[in-house]
């Protein structure tokens, strides 16, 4: 009997303590691209890894502490569960010269809309293809590309390079978070006679599997972040 | 009525009764000891260093990337900084522990404290002759550069709090330090370790604390971080301070502070040899593991000392292996990338450990020793190898058994190629043929009654075993510190007192070299010195201790190109040029396990390059059931092969690019309004 009084005691001082939460669902939305100056979205990697999104809430703050969002492969992001609010939007930390407070966007996201924010960074470098990638008689991936260096806008410095490397997965989501190291050589050191030159990779080790694999070459250079600029991947099939 | 007259009444008396007895509260607190108490006598002094002394941010024994205070005082070093940069693996750690865990308040607390004496003891100077003052303040002035070091190291540019910062009431705005700049803080860093050279005494005052050399030891450190720095980092800055990175051109300054602190040891320690042999390469391979438990070495500069049981750590318990230790163990396995840094074993053109023949068929060894009887003796001392002799046993080491109708006489060609993380079960011979266990234990042993009659253990007693989250995960286990006397039995957790070297000769000597190259290939000179000479004898003087091949010329310390990864010997150690990666894999080699490397990577900028989707490498020993005796508990005499291969859990490690820098605690950021780190 008195049990069954103190179990009654217990969820009635505990409920009192239960309240409706009746806070909507954030469900702003943000949705944008970071592209280069031709309006093509830049080569990244999936996730935070390789550039995010920073934003700063400033509607109640003039220093809050910043929100990243995450960016997809192509360069675009999208993101429909933030809190309505005034945010300052800049693509950070990627592979690209920092955007001036100038080009900061400032987004006026409202409740169920969703707000674009499209951005034109200078990469630091250019990647491109020369050959599609292929598997040599070994069964090894090869691919042959060039890369050029943008020129840096006004006040800003070009960084030096740093190296290139071959990046090879069994998903779409090949890059530098997501390869398998262990065929393919070091990463080569990338030097200014390279630039504009076309330049031959081929991995260490033969494919083990008859299956699709996901090809992507990244060169770099020696900036705070060290992120690679990348060709679009192609796709190199491996038959038994 | 009355009662209410009365009640008055009373309420006045007592009033005026009580309040004579007021007073303002404003006596120190009793319950502290106050400065005066304190800075009387030596006595005093002593234990205000004791309580600096045991708050120092000294990464020893009981560091973590995990557990305790910030990482600091903790028992549990299963994650240890060595298991990110290739030294170490263990079964626990399948990636990248990241050693940033905000250490930054408990940081200023010790500063605070050192700036205490620093700024009041010299009023006390009736209490004491003037040079027992200058060593006191010369001592607290260490610590507060190694504290500052320790923060510099991990964040850059920090607050540099010089004074006992004192609160009014209302001048909080006033105490919020901004940070400065890296440069300004190592610079800083120098400053106070002059002072304390300037200040301190030729010995010690006691056990543990500084002297002049170990501040000069301490400077050629910091500095050589410092220009490290300047020369391979990227500046970056935050509301208008370069918090992190340094200009290139001050670079060669501080290699040349780093060299010249270094050279003010020379004469005053020396490498530890006293049972080194130039002929007996066991003898010299125990020199080398000695020389961290020998309290009279004369190589040790600056150690830490434990006792039992009111401070103690458990090297031994955790990283014995795994069959002699009562509890724990096996979490020390040097990798084989690791291991095949050193000199005098079988390699191929990649530079790897060769254990195959010329037609690509495993070679057989007579026993499970012979594949290292040659090899440089600092590996042996380092490492634990099969087979070796070590406390009340032998390290067990073997992955698997053929079966007795295996000949070793027939060759078997290699399971998998090198570069191949398939796992072995897939491969039908090896299934039919090979007995594992998953259990390292005896009662989880698979047993193979031979034909004699005789029982063995299909998996070694320190494994590595079929399931890879037991006993060793790379073919080794590891030597350097383990006290050799320890029983088995009694290997326990919280009982191990062997003191931390923080500071030897050894370090001392490679950061003369790397000092001294640095500034040789980059048009730095030193006046009446022959750069790259020194460095060439200083990187000789460890050879010959370690027992390795010496360099022929001082030419081999050239600024030609390095030798890329899987291209020779050490490849995958990143260098400029070829001079600089020699002595990087020195350092490697010399100071592994002593949660140096890890900030050593970190300087040199290549710990992205270097540690990016890795998966290390191990070395598996398999045993041939036929002719196979076993002749002790833990060791079964017979004929072996080896196969090299990556880690069969497929870990892979990633350093990422910001974590050259720790993020600064976002408490911190928002208390005094500091500026973050780049990524963060």
């Amino acid at each position: 009997m008195k049990k069954i009084f103190y179990s009654v005691l217990l969820f009635l001082i505990v409920a009192y303590a239960c309240k409706k939460d009746n806070y909507a669902a954030p469900d702003a939305a943000l949705t944008g691209i970071i592209a280069d100056a031709k309006g093509a979205g830049l080569q990244l990697e999936q996730g935070a890894g390789s550039a995010r999104m920073k934003l700063d809430e400033l509607s109640w703050s003039s220093n809050p502490i910043p929100l990243y969002l995450n960016i997809k492969q192509d360069g675009s992001f999208l993101n429909d569960k933030l809190f309505p609010g005034t945010y300052r939007v800049t693509p950070v930390e990627g592979p690209f010269y920092p955007i001036d407070s100038a080009q900061m966007l400032m987004v006026d996201i409202r409740s169920g809309n969703r707000a674009t924010a499209n951005f034109t960074v200078v990469p630091y470098l250019n990647v491109e293809w020369i050959t599609d990638p292929s598997a040599t008689g070994d069964k090894k991936i090869t691919a042959s590309f060039k890369f050029t260096r943008s020129a840096a806008p006004a006040g800003k410095t070009q960084p030096n390079l740093l190296d290139y490397q071959l990046f090879i997965s069994t998903t779409q989501y090949v890059g530098n978070n997501n390869w398998d190291n262990t065929i393919v050589g070091g990463a080569v050191t990338a030097t200014a006679v390279m630039e504009g030159q076309t330049l031959t990779i081929t991995s260490t080790a033969a494919m083990k599997y008859a299956t699709t694999y996901y090809v992507r070459v990244g060169v770099r250079v020696n900036d705070s972040f060290k992120k690679y600029n990348y060709t679009p991947v192609k796709t190199v099939n491996i038959a038994q | 009525m009355i009662v209410m007259k009365r009640l008055k009444y009373m309420a006045a008396v007592i009033l005026l009764a009580v309040f004579p007895a007021c007073n303002t509260l404003d006596i120190p607190p009793v319950s502290v000891i106050q400065d005066p108490d304190i800075f009387t006598d030596d006595a005093g002094i002593a234990a205000y260093m004791a309580s600096l002394y045991s708050r120092m941010p000294m990464e020893d024994f009981k560091f973590s990337t995990v557990e305790g205070t910030a990482g600091f005082n903790t028992w549990n070093i299963i994650n240890s900084l060595s298991i990110n940069t290739g030294e170490n693996a263990n079964r626990n750690n399948g990636g990248f522990s990241s050693p940033a865990r905000g250490y930054w308040g408990d940081a200023y607390g010790v500063i605070r404290y050192a700036n205490n004496l620093i700024e009041n003891l010299p009023k006390y100077s009736g209490n004491f002759t003037k040079d027992k003052i200058a060593r006191w303040v010369g001592e607290a002035k260490f610590i507060r550069a190694y504290t500052y070091f320790a923060l510099v190291k991990r964040y850059g540019g920090v607050p540099l709090v010089k004074v006992v910062q004192e609160f009014n009431g209302s001048n909080a705005e006033e105490l919020k330090v901004p940070r400065s700049s890296e440069q300004e803080s190592y610079d800083f860093i120098a400053a106070d370790l002059d002072s304390a050279y300037a200040g301190l005494g030729e010995t010690s005052e006691s056990k543990g604390r500084v002297n002049k050399y170990i501040a000069a030891a301490f400077k050629s450190r910091a500095m050589l971080f410092a220009g490290s720095i300047a020369r391979y980092g990227t500046p970056y800055t935050a509301n208008g301070i370069v918090v992190c990175g340094m200009p290139a051109s001050k670079a060669n300054d501080y290699f040349k502070a780093s060299y010249d602190a270094a050279k003010l040891l020379e004469n005053k320690y020396s490498l530890y040899k006293k049972k080194w042999s130039a002929t007996d390469k066991l003898a010299t391979a125990d020199n080398y593991a000695d020389l961290f438990l020998d309290a009279t070495s004369t190589e040790t500069i600056f150690i830490k000392g434990y006792s039992f049981p009111e401070s103690v750590h458990s090297w031994d318990a955790v990283n014995a292996p795994a069959h002699l230790t009562s509890t724990y163990g096996d979490r020390f396995c040097p990798t084989l990338d690791y291991v095949e840094l050193f000199d005098g074993l079988p390699k191929n053109a990649k530079g790897q450990l060769n254990t195959l023949d010329i037609n690509g068929a495993y070679k057989v060894y007579n026993n499970v020793r012979e594949l290292f009887d040659t090899c440089e003796p600092r590996l042996r001392g380092t490492v634990l190898l099969p087979g070796q002799k070590f406390k009340d046993g032998y390290t067990d080491l073997r992955r698997g058994t053929f079966v007795e109708s295996i000949d070793p006489a027939t060759p078997i060609l290699k399971f998998f190629p090198d570069d191949s993380k398939t796992a072995y079960s897939q491969i039908a011979f090896y299934k039919t043929n090979v007995k594992e266990s998953s259990d390292w234990k005896p009662a989880g042993q698979v047993t193979i009654v031979l034909s004699t009659g005789e029982k063995i253990y299909a998996s070694g007693q320190d494994g590595p075993t079929s399931n890879k989250g037991s006993a060793s995960v790379t073919g080794f286990a590891g030597r350097k510190y383990m006290d050799p006397v320890l029983p088995s039995a009694n290997t326990t957790l919280h009982r191990s007192i062997q003191p931390w070297i923080e500071i030897r000769y050894a370090e001392i000597l490679l950061n003369r070299a790397e000092a001294a190259l640095e500034l040789q290939q980059n048009g730095g000179t030193i006046a009446g010195v022959d750069l790259q000479q020194d460095a060439f004898t200083c990187i000789n003087l460890i050879r010959e201790r370690a027992g390795a091949t010496m360099l022929t010329d001082r030419t081999e310390l050239s600024a030609s190109a390095s030798i890329p990864k899987e291209m020779g010997t050490g490849g995958y150690v990143l260098a400029p040029n070829r001079g600089l990666q020699i002595i990087r894999i020195e350092r490697r080699k010399e100071l592994a396990f002593e949660n140096k490397l890890y900030w050593d990577m970190c300087r040199w900028r290549t710990f992205d390059q270097e540690v990016n989707a890795r998966t290390w490498r191990m070395c598996n020993p398999f045993l041939f059931a036929k002719g196979a005796k076993p002749e002790l508990a833990d060791y079964v005499n017979g004929k072996y092969i080896f196969d090299c291969r990556f880690d069969e859990r497929n870990s892979s490690f990633t350093f990422p690019v910001r974590n050259y820098y720790e993020p600064i605690p976002g408490g911190e950021i928002t208390k005094a309004n500091l500026s973050q780190n780049p990524g963060y």
